[in-house]
């Protein structure tokens, strides 16, 4: 067992190793996507609260609602950018 | 996985020894702000021209773009901003087509984080600049509010704004540019299936709708909603509680009426 691990790990090149290591931080910096998510939706889900309460400011709750998002969305694309700097960097 | 090729990427101009490095985005940018230019020059002389009792087609297009922008400033920073329409028009002009250059196949501009940054710190500087001009050291005090131990709190908030400012705009266009790239390269390896390019060619004309002209309208509109609102913020001059005493003095002045 032990000899196995040991040749597993000597077999195994430091760049390889490094590529290994920064697909799995691609994936893990990726997760910030449910936030970003979670996030939207509720933003819209509100805006359709406000709109049904109040169906005149429509047009009004929209715009908000835009910038709400778009903001909002921000955070997954920070989350998206580190994965791209991991995947050109070091992958 | 190479997405620009290194041709195109950089023009190496040689004077003497020495060799100049000039990036695409710079070459770009340089002839959006040309074109962007002439194109108000002569915006200005349609203007000029016009008759205002009966004005031309072109004459309204302007007419609503100086109303969206008059909105843009008024509505978040107040009446008393309206002095920076002009610089605003012009930067929201300027971003907002080297954000849809993209459909005319050239590299977007605003994917390379050295302009978005350049535009964010220049935000950030217009921002400190109209607080210490209209509150003068009533500015620097204010990081001091509520207790002094919070100063560090407040000063890192305030130099953040222009980090999150670019890398909002950076990461947002250059995200749609790389998905692009990728539909492009799958384009590209299906060179024996026209029938698939065909419909790769629809997915990504509507991509193309999606991250350039949509994300790259919000993405600058966000962008000025959000300074124009710190200009706002920073400017503010105890009016509004001037206008809260009156409201106040003029409910008195109904009730005593009533009474």
């Amino acid at each position: 067992m032990n000899d196995l691990v040991l040749f597993l790990f000597d077999s195994v090149s430091d760049e390889a190793f490094m590529k290994g290591c920064a697909y799995i931080g691609i994936g893990l910096a990726m997760i910030a996507g449910i936030g970003a998510g979670i996030g939207q939706g509720i933003a819209a889900g509100k805006a359709c609260e406000a709109i049904g309460r109040q169906p005149e400011t429509e047009s009004k709750v929209r715009k908000t609602m835009i910038l709400g998002v778009a903001l909002s969305e921000t955070t997954g694309l920070y989350a998206f950018l580190m994965a791209l700097l991991l995947f050109f960097m070091k992958g | 996985m190479n997405f620009q090729s290194d041709e195109l990427s950089h023009i190496i101009i040689k004077i003497g020894g020495s060799e100049i490095y000039i990036h695409a985005t710079v070459i770009t940018w340089i002839f959006i702000c040309l074109f962007l230019s002439v194109l108000f020059i002569l915006l200005g002389l349609v203007i000029r021209t016009s008759d205002p009792t009966k004005p031309g087609k072109l004459a309204i297009l302007i007419e609503a773009f100086y109303n969206f922008i008059h909105g843009l400033v008024v509505e978040n920073a107040g009446e008393r901003n309206k002095k920076w329409i002009p610089y605003v028009g012009a930067v929201f002009l300027a971003m907002f087509i080297s954000n849809i250059i993209g459909l005319f196949g050239v590299q977007t501009p605003t994917s390379n984080l050295g302009l978005t940054a350049t535009l964010g710190i220049a935000s950030f500087v217009f921002i400190q600049t109209t607080g210490l001009v209209k509150k003068g050291l009533g500015h620097l005090k204010g990081y001091f509010e509520p207790i002094f131990i919070l100063a560090p709190i407040n000063i890192i908030g305030d130099f953040s704004l222009p980090i999150s400012l670019s890398v909002r705009l950076f990461a947002n266009i250059f995200s749609g540019f790389i998905l692009l790239s990728l539909v492009y390269a799958v384009w590209g390896m299906l060179a024996d299936i026209v029938v698939l390019q065909f419909v790769i060619n629809f997915v990504a004309a509507f991509l193309h709708g999606y991250f350039d002209v949509f994300v790259g309208f919000l993405q600058t509109y966000v962008f000025f909603t959000l300074t124009m609102y710190f200009i706002g913020d920073a400017s503010e001059i105890e009016e509004e509680e001037e206008q809260s005493e009156k409201s106040v003095l003029g409910t008195e002045e109904v009730l005593e009426e009533l009474i």
